[in-house]
Protein backbone atom coordinates (compact mmCIF):
# COMPACT_ATOMS: atom_id res chain seq x y z
CA UNK A 1 0.00 0.00 0.00
CA UNK A 2 1.30 3.44 -0.92
CA UNK A 3 0.38 6.98 0.10
CA UNK A 4 -0.66 8.78 -3.07
CA UNK A 5 -1.31 12.48 -3.43
CA UNK A 6 -3.83 13.09 -6.22
CA UNK A 7 -3.91 16.67 -7.57
CA UNK A 8 -6.72 17.60 -9.99
CA UNK A 9 -9.18 20.49 -10.10
CA UNK A 10 -11.97 18.27 -11.43
CA UNK A 11 -13.91 16.55 -8.66
CA UNK A 12 -15.29 14.21 -11.34
CA UNK A 13 -11.78 13.12 -12.29
CA UNK A 14 -10.60 12.90 -8.64
CA UNK A 15 -13.52 10.65 -7.80
CA UNK A 16 -12.80 8.41 -10.80
CA UNK A 17 -9.08 8.05 -10.12
CA UNK A 18 -9.42 7.81 -6.34
CA UNK A 19 -11.74 4.88 -6.83
CA UNK A 20 -9.21 3.15 -9.10
CA UNK A 21 -6.28 3.79 -6.77
CA UNK A 22 -8.20 2.71 -3.66
CA UNK A 23 -9.24 -0.51 -5.42
CA UNK A 24 -5.50 -1.15 -5.95
CA UNK A 25 -5.09 -0.91 -2.19
CA UNK A 26 -3.51 2.55 -1.99
CA UNK A 27 -4.34 5.41 0.36
CA UNK A 28 -5.31 8.55 -1.55
CA UNK A 29 -5.26 12.18 -0.43
CA UNK A 30 -6.84 14.69 -2.80
CA UNK A 31 -5.90 18.28 -3.60
CA UNK A 32 -7.78 20.56 -6.00
CA UNK A 33 -4.85 22.53 -7.37
CA UNK A 34 -1.06 22.59 -7.45
CA UNK A 35 -0.78 25.07 -4.58
CA UNK A 36 -2.84 22.89 -2.21
CA UNK A 37 -0.93 19.86 -3.49
CA UNK A 38 2.42 21.43 -2.61
CA UNK A 39 1.13 22.35 0.86
CA UNK A 40 0.33 18.69 1.41
CA UNK A 41 3.68 17.38 0.20
CA UNK A 42 5.50 18.32 3.44
CA UNK A 43 2.84 17.21 5.89
CA UNK A 44 1.74 14.06 4.07
CA UNK A 45 5.12 12.87 2.75
CA UNK A 46 3.44 10.91 -0.06
CA UNK A 47 5.12 8.01 -1.84
CA UNK A 48 3.89 9.33 -5.16
CA UNK A 49 2.15 12.35 -6.70
CA UNK A 50 -0.36 12.07 -9.53
CA UNK A 51 -1.14 15.44 -11.04
CA UNK A 52 -3.34 17.06 -13.65
CA UNK A 53 -1.93 19.94 -15.73
CA UNK A 54 -4.65 22.56 -16.25
CA UNK A 55 -5.64 23.86 -12.82
CA UNK A 56 -6.31 27.26 -11.27
CA UNK A 57 -3.92 28.82 -8.71
CA UNK A 58 -0.94 26.63 -9.62
CA UNK A 59 -0.99 24.29 -12.61
CA UNK A 60 0.75 20.95 -13.00
CA UNK A 61 3.78 22.46 -14.75
CA UNK A 62 4.20 24.84 -11.79
CA UNK A 63 3.92 21.93 -9.39
CA UNK A 64 6.58 19.93 -11.27
CA UNK A 65 8.85 23.00 -11.39
CA UNK A 66 8.54 23.47 -7.64
CA UNK A 67 9.25 19.81 -6.93
CA UNK A 68 12.33 20.00 -9.15
CA UNK A 69 13.52 23.16 -7.37
CA UNK A 70 13.18 21.37 -4.04
CA UNK A 71 15.11 18.39 -5.40
CA UNK A 72 12.18 16.25 -4.37
CA UNK A 73 12.63 12.52 -4.74
CA UNK A 74 8.89 11.86 -4.75
CA UNK A 75 7.98 10.44 -8.17
CA UNK A 76 5.33 12.44 -10.01
CA UNK A 77 3.05 11.19 -12.77
CA UNK A 78 1.07 13.52 -15.01
CA UNK A 79 -2.47 12.53 -16.01
CA UNK A 80 -3.81 15.08 -18.50
CA UNK A 81 -6.24 15.53 -21.37
CA UNK A 82 -3.48 17.38 -23.24
CA UNK A 83 -2.23 15.07 -26.01
CA UNK A 84 0.35 17.50 -27.42
CA UNK A 85 3.72 15.81 -27.79
CA UNK A 86 5.46 19.08 -26.76
CA UNK A 87 3.54 19.13 -23.47
CA UNK A 88 4.53 15.54 -22.73
CA UNK A 89 8.19 16.33 -23.43
CA UNK A 90 8.10 19.42 -21.20
CA UNK A 91 6.66 17.40 -18.30
CA UNK A 92 9.23 14.65 -18.67
CA UNK A 93 12.01 17.26 -18.81
CA UNK A 94 10.66 18.77 -15.59
CA UNK A 95 11.07 15.40 -13.91
CA UNK A 96 7.68 13.70 -14.37
CA UNK A 97 8.28 9.95 -14.33
CA UNK A 98 5.38 9.18 -16.65
CA UNK A 99 2.66 10.93 -18.64
CA UNK A 100 -0.78 9.37 -19.12
CA UNK A 101 -3.68 10.75 -21.12
CA UNK A 102 -7.24 11.10 -19.88
CA UNK A 103 -9.46 9.18 -19.84
CA UNK A 104 -6.96 7.01 -17.98
CA UNK A 105 -7.52 3.27 -18.09
CA UNK A 106 -7.45 1.31 -14.84
CA UNK A 107 -4.83 -1.12 -16.21
CA UNK A 108 -2.52 1.68 -17.41
CA UNK A 109 -2.72 3.54 -14.11
CA UNK A 110 -2.12 0.33 -12.15
CA UNK A 111 0.91 -0.57 -14.30
CA UNK A 112 2.44 2.90 -13.95
CA UNK A 113 1.91 3.08 -10.18
CA UNK A 114 3.26 -0.45 -9.69
CA UNK A 115 6.33 0.21 -11.86
CA UNK A 116 7.15 3.42 -9.99
CA UNK A 117 6.67 1.87 -6.56
CA UNK A 118 9.00 -0.96 -7.54
CA UNK A 119 11.59 1.50 -8.84
CA UNK A 120 11.44 3.48 -5.55
CA UNK A 121 11.88 0.24 -3.60
CA UNK A 122 14.85 -0.56 -5.84
CA UNK A 123 16.40 2.88 -5.32
CA UNK A 124 15.92 2.66 -1.54
CA UNK A 125 17.54 -0.78 -1.30
CA UNK A 126 20.58 0.59 -3.17
CA UNK A 127 21.13 3.28 -0.46
CA UNK B 1 -10.21 32.50 -48.43
CA UNK B 2 -9.09 28.91 -48.65
CA UNK B 3 -8.02 27.09 -51.79
CA UNK B 4 -9.44 23.64 -52.44
CA UNK B 5 -6.13 22.02 -51.47
CA UNK B 6 -5.95 23.99 -48.22
CA UNK B 7 -9.53 23.06 -47.34
CA UNK B 8 -8.76 19.43 -48.13
CA UNK B 9 -5.64 19.29 -45.94
CA UNK B 10 -7.30 21.17 -43.08
CA UNK B 11 -10.36 18.94 -43.19
CA UNK B 12 -8.11 15.90 -43.18
CA UNK B 13 -6.19 17.11 -40.09
CA UNK B 14 -9.32 18.16 -38.19
CA UNK B 15 -11.05 14.93 -39.18
CA UNK B 16 -8.19 12.91 -37.67
CA UNK B 17 -8.68 14.85 -34.43
CA UNK B 18 -12.44 14.37 -34.55
CA UNK B 19 -11.99 10.61 -35.04
CA UNK B 20 -9.72 10.54 -32.02
CA UNK B 21 -12.33 12.46 -30.00
CA UNK B 22 -14.93 9.92 -31.10
CA UNK B 23 -12.92 6.92 -29.93
CA UNK B 24 -12.15 8.65 -26.62
CA UNK B 25 -15.84 9.47 -26.09
CA UNK B 26 -16.77 5.90 -26.95
CA UNK B 27 -14.27 4.70 -24.34
CA UNK B 28 -15.75 7.07 -21.74
CA UNK B 29 -19.39 6.11 -22.21
CA UNK B 30 -18.86 2.50 -23.29
CA UNK B 31 -21.09 2.96 -26.36
CA UNK B 32 -20.57 3.31 -30.05
CA UNK B 33 -20.03 6.93 -31.09
CA UNK B 34 -20.45 8.17 -34.64
CA UNK B 35 -18.55 11.27 -35.64
CA UNK B 36 -19.40 13.19 -38.79
CA UNK B 37 -16.78 14.58 -41.13
CA UNK B 38 -16.29 18.16 -39.92
CA UNK B 39 -17.77 21.11 -41.73
CA UNK B 40 -15.24 23.87 -42.31
CA UNK B 41 -15.99 27.50 -42.98
CA UNK B 42 -14.66 31.02 -42.82
CA UNK B 43 -16.72 33.88 -41.43
CA UNK B 44 -16.45 36.58 -38.77
CA UNK B 45 -17.39 36.35 -35.12
CA UNK B 46 -20.49 38.52 -35.60
CA UNK B 47 -22.07 36.08 -38.05
CA UNK B 48 -20.66 32.95 -36.56
CA UNK B 49 -23.78 31.72 -34.79
CA UNK B 50 -25.73 31.93 -38.06
CA UNK B 51 -23.23 29.72 -39.92
CA UNK B 52 -23.07 26.84 -37.50
CA UNK B 53 -26.51 25.44 -38.10
CA UNK B 54 -27.72 25.29 -34.50
CA UNK B 55 -31.05 26.93 -33.56
CA UNK B 56 -30.17 30.30 -32.01
CA UNK B 57 -32.96 29.95 -29.40
CA UNK B 58 -32.01 26.49 -28.19
CA UNK B 59 -30.74 26.30 -24.59
CA UNK B 60 -27.29 24.74 -24.67
CA UNK B 61 -24.62 23.57 -22.29
CA UNK B 62 -21.04 24.18 -23.38
CA UNK B 63 -17.44 23.73 -22.39
CA UNK B 64 -15.01 26.30 -23.71
CA UNK B 65 -11.33 25.51 -24.04
CA UNK B 66 -9.40 28.67 -24.78
CA UNK B 67 -5.90 28.84 -26.13
CA UNK B 68 -3.46 31.71 -26.36
CA UNK B 69 0.05 32.34 -27.55
CA UNK B 70 0.95 32.70 -31.20
CA UNK B 71 -2.47 31.20 -32.01
CA UNK B 72 -5.55 32.57 -30.25
CA UNK B 73 -8.98 31.05 -30.29
CA UNK B 74 -11.10 28.51 -28.55
CA UNK B 75 -12.76 25.14 -28.94
CA UNK B 76 -16.30 24.41 -27.75
CA UNK B 77 -18.21 21.30 -26.88
CA UNK B 78 -21.91 22.09 -27.45
CA UNK B 79 -24.92 20.04 -26.40
CA UNK B 80 -28.56 20.80 -25.92
CA UNK B 81 -29.51 20.85 -22.24
CA UNK B 82 -31.32 17.50 -22.61
CA UNK B 83 -28.40 15.92 -24.42
CA UNK B 84 -26.05 17.29 -21.76
CA UNK B 85 -28.13 15.48 -19.13
CA UNK B 86 -28.15 12.29 -21.21
CA UNK B 87 -24.37 12.40 -21.65
CA UNK B 88 -23.89 13.03 -17.91
CA UNK B 89 -26.09 10.02 -17.20
CA UNK B 90 -23.82 7.91 -19.40
CA UNK B 91 -20.77 9.21 -17.52
CA UNK B 92 -22.04 9.07 -13.96
CA UNK B 93 -24.46 6.18 -14.21
CA UNK B 94 -28.01 5.66 -13.12
CA UNK B 95 -27.62 7.65 -9.89
CA UNK B 96 -27.73 10.94 -11.76
CA UNK B 97 -30.76 13.12 -11.04
CA UNK B 98 -30.83 15.99 -13.58
CA UNK B 99 -32.89 18.29 -11.35
CA UNK B 100 -30.65 18.06 -8.29
CA UNK B 101 -27.18 17.66 -9.68
CA UNK B 102 -26.19 20.84 -11.49
CA UNK B 103 -22.70 20.72 -10.01
CA UNK B 104 -22.22 17.09 -10.90
CA UNK B 105 -23.33 17.71 -14.49
CA UNK B 106 -21.04 20.73 -14.77
CA UNK B 107 -18.05 18.82 -13.41
CA UNK B 108 -18.59 15.77 -15.61
CA UNK B 109 -19.22 17.76 -18.79
CA UNK B 110 -16.32 20.12 -18.11
CA UNK B 111 -13.97 17.17 -17.95
CA UNK B 112 -15.43 15.47 -21.03
CA UNK B 113 -15.35 18.76 -22.92
CA UNK B 114 -11.73 19.16 -21.93
CA UNK B 115 -10.85 15.67 -23.15
CA UNK B 116 -12.76 15.98 -26.46
CA UNK B 117 -11.52 19.45 -27.43
CA UNK B 118 -7.97 18.41 -26.52
CA UNK B 119 -8.26 15.40 -28.83
CA UNK B 120 -8.98 17.67 -31.78
CA UNK B 121 -6.62 20.53 -30.88
CA UNK B 122 -3.84 18.14 -29.85
CA UNK B 123 -4.06 16.34 -33.18
CA UNK B 124 -3.75 19.67 -35.03
CA UNK B 125 -0.82 20.59 -32.78
CA UNK B 126 1.01 17.31 -33.31
CA UNK B 127 0.44 17.47 -37.08
CA UNK B 128 1.46 21.06 -37.81
CA UNK B 129 3.99 21.34 -34.97
CA UNK B 130 2.38 24.22 -33.10
CA UNK B 131 1.91 24.24 -29.33
CA UNK B 132 -1.45 25.50 -28.03
CA UNK B 133 -1.26 27.21 -24.64
CA UNK B 134 -4.49 26.15 -22.96
CA UNK B 135 -6.52 27.88 -20.25
CA UNK B 136 -8.62 26.09 -17.64
CA UNK B 137 -11.84 25.02 -19.43
CA UNK B 138 -15.01 26.94 -18.66
CA UNK B 139 -18.54 25.48 -18.45
CA UNK B 140 -21.38 27.69 -19.64
CA UNK B 141 -25.13 27.50 -20.29
CA UNK B 142 -27.15 29.65 -22.68
CA UNK B 143 -28.08 30.09 -26.31
CA UNK B 144 -25.46 29.80 -29.07
CA UNK B 145 -25.14 33.58 -29.59
CA UNK B 146 -24.69 34.04 -25.81
CA UNK B 147 -22.09 31.30 -25.54
CA UNK B 148 -20.13 32.54 -28.55
CA UNK B 149 -20.36 36.12 -27.30
CA UNK B 150 -18.98 35.27 -23.84
CA UNK B 151 -16.39 32.80 -25.10
CA UNK B 152 -15.09 35.20 -27.77
CA UNK B 153 -14.85 37.98 -25.23
CA UNK B 154 -12.99 35.76 -22.74
CA UNK B 155 -10.64 34.52 -25.42
CA UNK B 156 -10.01 38.12 -26.55
CA UNK B 157 -11.39 37.32 -29.99
CA UNK B 158 -12.59 40.62 -31.36
CA UNK B 159 -16.20 40.72 -32.52
CA UNK B 160 -15.11 42.48 -35.68
CA UNK B 161 -12.42 39.91 -36.36
CA UNK B 162 -12.93 38.86 -39.94
CA UNK B 163 -11.97 35.61 -41.62
CA UNK B 164 -12.38 33.46 -38.60
CA UNK B 165 -12.01 29.76 -39.20
CA UNK B 166 -14.63 27.51 -37.75
CA UNK B 167 -14.93 23.76 -37.87
CA UNK B 168 -18.02 21.98 -36.64
CA UNK B 169 -18.13 18.25 -36.08
CA UNK B 170 -21.33 16.58 -35.01
CA UNK B 171 -21.40 13.33 -33.09
CA UNK B 172 -24.02 10.98 -31.78
CA UNK B 173 -23.93 8.26 -29.20
CA UNK B 174 -25.63 5.22 -30.59
CA UNK B 175 -28.93 4.11 -29.15
CA UNK B 176 -29.56 7.11 -26.87
CA UNK B 177 -29.11 9.47 -29.79
CA UNK B 178 -27.09 11.99 -27.82
CA UNK B 179 -26.16 14.62 -30.38
CA UNK B 180 -23.47 17.21 -29.82
CA UNK B 181 -20.96 19.39 -31.64
CA UNK B 182 -17.33 20.26 -31.32
CA UNK B 183 -16.49 23.69 -32.64
CA UNK B 184 -13.06 25.20 -33.19
CA UNK B 185 -12.67 28.92 -33.72
CA UNK B 186 -9.51 30.76 -34.60
CA UNK B 187 -8.89 34.48 -34.83
CA UNK B 188 -7.90 35.76 -38.27
CA UNK B 189 -4.25 36.02 -37.21
CA UNK B 190 -4.25 32.45 -35.90
CA UNK B 191 -6.09 31.32 -39.02
CA UNK B 192 -3.41 32.85 -41.29
CA UNK B 193 -0.68 31.19 -39.25
CA UNK B 194 -2.42 27.81 -39.40
CA UNK B 195 -2.77 28.10 -43.18
CA UNK B 196 0.94 28.89 -43.47
CA UNK B 197 1.69 25.79 -41.43
CA UNK B 198 -0.70 23.68 -43.51
CA UNK B 199 0.92 24.97 -46.73
CA UNK B 200 4.35 24.14 -45.28
CA UNK B 201 3.12 20.66 -44.43
CA UNK B 202 1.78 20.11 -47.96
CA UNK B 203 5.06 21.36 -49.41
CA UNK B 204 7.00 18.86 -47.28
CA UNK B 205 4.70 16.01 -48.36
CA UNK B 206 5.12 17.00 -52.03
CA UNK B 207 8.90 17.07 -51.65
CA UNK B 208 8.85 13.63 -50.05
CA UNK B 209 6.73 12.27 -52.90
CA UNK B 210 9.09 13.56 -55.60
MG1 LIG C 1 -7.86 20.27 -14.92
Amino acid sequence: MAKILLVDDSSFQRKLMSKMLCSMGHRVTEAENGRKGLDLVDTLEPDMIITDLLMPELDGIGLLRDLKKRDSAIPAVVVSADIQETTRQECLQLGARDFLNKPVKHADLAATVERLLQSIAGEESKC
Amino acid sequence: MLTREQTGTLTEIINAGVKKAGSVLSELVGRQVRMQVPLLGVTDFTNLHDCIGIDNNLQLVSVCQQFHGTMDGYALLLLSRENGDALTQHLIGEGFDPSAMDVEREEALREVGNILTNSVLGTISNTVGHRFEYQVPVYRQGTLPEIIGFSSCDASCSVGDSHTLYARAQFDIDDERVVGSILILLTSRAFKLLIEMVDGLRFKVQLRQQ
